[in-house]
């Protein structure tokens, strides 16, 4: 039976099993190590959640084709959004998992209703409040992934990437810096501009593309960063590198995001581009292509493009 | 779904054992990205019958110190990095100022603008607020010939910012 994934200002119940979840992964180990993955500096465990970050750099820092600096395994090209759907879809099993719960939907946060709000509030919206994802600083002092030194078990930054895109250890709280890299977030029009735009995807298949996914992800548009890009340099702080998955917001983020993308797929009858048959030059982004994992088995593009019977979303107005 | 079935209910043994399987090809990614120098973004374009090729590599210190990752300047000139993965920005001195503010622990250094770090007086032909920060820019272009465009093209990475607060 799919399970619904909502809007956490509106359930507190999936909320605070969100934050639940969130602190069980992060204090969970199953084996693998900074060694395992060649960080510098020495041995130490890492955790569920923190493969998740190092799944997200890795895919990042691995280039589609190989010889060009641009299109990556995740981002910055057509697979942008079956790539974040796989991750979130692993994320939410394994949320299920720890939560004992396998009704438990990831929730997801409506940031262009934020983004309705005047710049100057934005930071002190209820997302931001301490029953929730907490406050801006460096690093936070409110929420509930405040680092507390004597807790081993409260949330700490362990692996982040460095200003050389390498990964490196830490043991720090997190950071983030609300509305100092762009003053407010998307608009309720902007997220509406966005899901009229057809095709999916198209040549070249980069950046400059003139698509729905590049618009979403949020390199084209006025004023860029636009939506999905946007949503991280407001966020700012572990939100800005390559190791964004550090910060618990980025899958409210991406879950908003997927929700855009559903949207999308349920007024363009599930289509994507490019297709099985393109170009070698498009491998990892084409239909049957294997996406980059870690976790778990690969998944393609074209496993994603309905999960209807696997999630749904409370509502699709975006 | 073509792995529906392993993918329906992982379990620590289950993550531990992908997670070994797909090691050597992340630990090759991760330690492979940073072995080749650094990165020339190569862009292409035609004009009025002519072939316009425009190498960009960067050469980036702070401090003194080089700064490593790939650098990338896009089709219509917005330069982007690695280490930055959401942002773009007009002008390269801007991705730079932004690096400063996100990796504090990387520029630990004193602040070069504040007059202390280099015993408070400021370097012969060095701007202030940039003393101490070389950031050489090199930009090899070559063309068949070289029309208006490719100055243009030139042009485009050094507008104001499109990125505000940066």
């Amino acid at each position: 039976m799919a399970v619904t994934r909502r809007n956490i200002l509106q359930d507190n119940t999936v909320r605070d099993r969100y934050i639940r979840g969130v602190l069980l992964l992060k204090n969970e180990f199953t084996g693998p190590t900074t060694t395992s993955f060649g960080i510098p500096g020495p041995s130490q465990k890492v955790s569920t959640w923190d493969l998740f970050v190092i799944w997200h750099h890795v895919a990042m820092m691995t280039m589609t084709p190989p010889n060009q600096n641009s299109r990556n395994a995740a981002h910055r090209g057509p697979v942008f959004f079956p790539w974040h759907r796989f991750m979130l879809f692993q994320l939410e099993l394994n949320f299920q998992r720890v939560l004992h719960d396998n009704t438990f939907g990831l929730p997801y946060w409506d940031w262009a209703q934020d983004g309705e709000l005047a710049p100057a509030q934005q930071p002190s919206a209820p997302i931001w409040g301490p029953t929730v994802m907490g406050g801006t600083g460096i690093p936070i002092a409110t929420g509930p992934f405040v680092l507390n030194p004597a807790d081993p078990k409260s949330f700490r930054v362990r692996i982040v990437a460095n200003a050389s895109g390498q990964l490196v250890q830490a043991n720090r709280g997190l950071r983030r810096t609300l509305g100092a890299g762009v003053p407010g977030l998307p608009r309720k029009a902007e997220t509406a501009d966005a899901i009229v735009r057809t095709p999916y995807d198209k040549s070249p298949w980069d950046v400059t593309s003139l698509s729905f996914r590049n618009r979403a992800e949020g390199w084209q548009g006025p004023g860029a960063p636009v939506l999905h890009n946007r949503v991280h340099v407001f966020v700012g702080g572990d939100m800005s590198p390559s190791t964004s998955p550090n910060d618990p917001i980025f899958y409210l983020n991406h879950c908003n995001e997927d929700r855009m993308w559903e949207r999308w797929l349920t007024d363009h009858s599930r289509t994507y581009e490019p297709p099985a048959s393109a170009p070698a030059s498009l491998k990892g982004h084409r239909l049957n292509d294997d996406m980059a994992s870690l976790l778990s088995a690969p998944m393609k593009p074209a496993d994603v493009l309905n999960m209807s019977a696997t999630f749904t979303y409370d509502s699709l107005a975006v | 779904m073509s792995a529906a079935n392993d993918l329906t209910a992982p379990t620590p043994d289950t993550i531990a054992a992908y997670v070994r399987r797909h090691t050597a090809r992340a630990k090759k990614i991760l330690t492979g990205m940073h072995e080749h120098g650094p990165h020339e973004t190569v862009r292409e374009a035609y004009h009025g019958g002519h072939r316009i090729v425009i190498g960009t590599t960067y050469r980036i210190e702070v401090d003194g110190r080089p700064i490593g990752g790939h650098f990338i300047v896009t089709e219509d000139g917005q330069v982007q990095c690695h280490a930055l993965p959401n942002y773009t920005f007009s002008s390269a001195v801007d991705l730079v100022k932004s690096m400063i503010d996100i990796f504090p622990e990387d520029f630990s250094g004193a602040p070069a603008d504040g007059g202390d770090a280099h015993g408070g007086h400021a370097h012969e032909g060095e701007h202030p607020g940039t003393r101490g920060v070389a950031m050489p820019m090199a930009t090899r272009r070559s063309a068949a010939k070289k029309p208006a465009s490719a100055r243009r093209a030139g042009k485009r990475t050094s507008k104001g910012g499109r990125h505000g607060r940066h």
